[in-house]
């Protein structure tokens, strides 16, 4: 009898041995579980985080250089506006001519390297713009002694700057 | 192959377009550098010129006299000139300038200028 209760007091004792490894074999997976998915959505959201803030970064850089260049069209307009509506000045003429030349340059690396998001057709429209804009700016007698205020010239150069500054302010309020 | 360093041979600062504007305008260049240079040219001899070494940037003024003018004064036509030259540069920039000159030369009349050859 006493054999008995013992091996049935036994036989409990290795049952609830059994049910609480197999509650703490549960209790690893639920952890494990609840790890994975935890990192998971972490791993998630950083994911997500990044594009959105690569995306958002990629569509404010466009109109950022657009206004840039716009900005620097107009710096560019004014200088050889200034220039051509006076004769050459031994004095004035060397420093503008820099500054044209040099803004000239700014202008057509800023075109092809810039981020605009143009169409392949109005970046081709753009550096066409620019090319006509270095044969005004800086043609004729520039750098010349001999150079005269040039009305038609001044008018040129507007109107050039005019056709370029549409294809560009479009995409600064995008 | 002959070729003309801009900026060694000439001025690393071409500037202006007639003789009077000084020794480094487009027509001395025209003048005294490129076409003696193209005068000595041998049979389907080629010459380079080196755009960008020491030279900053180049004004449309001093292209076209340089350039376009050797067709304009006859020289030579636009064809034989932009046959015979070839352009080198390590600025990617100066391919501008290399485009610009073929546009003058393509552009510019035959023997439009009266001048001494």
């Amino acid at each position: 009898m006493e054999d008995e209760l013992l091996k049935t007091i036994i036989a409990q004792g290795n049952s609830i041995k059994e049910l609480l490894d197999s509650q703490k074999d549960s209790s690893n997976s639920r952890f494990t579980y609840f790890a994975a998915t935890s990192l998971a959505s972490t791993a998630l959201g950083a994911l997500l985080a990044y594009i959105v803030g690569h995306f958002s970064h990629k569509r404010h850089l466009k109109p950022e250089s657009a206004k840039s260049f716009i900005k620097l069209l107009s710096n560019f307009e004014d200088q050889c506006l200034e220039y051509w509506s006076k004769d050459h000045d031994p004095k004035e003429s060397l420093i503008e001519e820099a500054k044209i030349k040099a803004g000239h340059k700014q202008l057509r690396l800023y075109a092809e390297y810039g981020n605009f998001g143009l169409k392949k057709a109005d970046k081709e429209r753009l550096e066409k713009s620019i090319s006509q804009l270095f044969d005004e700016a800086t043609g004729g007698n520039f750098e010349s002694k001999k150079r005269k205020a040039s009305r038609t010239r001044t008018q040129k150069i507007a109107m050039i700057t005019s056709r370029i500054s549409p294809l560009l302010i479009e995409k600064s309020f995008e | 192959m002959k070729s003309i360093n801009v900026g060694k041979e000439f001025s690393d600062h071409p500037i202006g377009r007639y003789r009077e504007d000084g020794p480094e305008s487009g027509q001395v260049f025209r003048e005294d550098h490129l076409i003696p240079t193209l005068k000595k040219l041998k049979a389907n001899e080629k010459l380079e010129i080196i755009l960008d070494d020491g030279v900053e940037g180049y004004g449309s003024s001093f292209l076209v006299e340089a350039f376009a003018g050797v067709v304009r004064v006859g020289f030579m036509k636009s064809e034989d000139l932009l046959g015979l030259l070839t352009f080198k540069y390590s600025d990617d920039d100066f391919s501008f300038f290399e485009h610009k000159i073929k546009e003058y030369i393509s552009e510019a009349s035959y023997g439009a200028t009266k001048e001494s050859k």
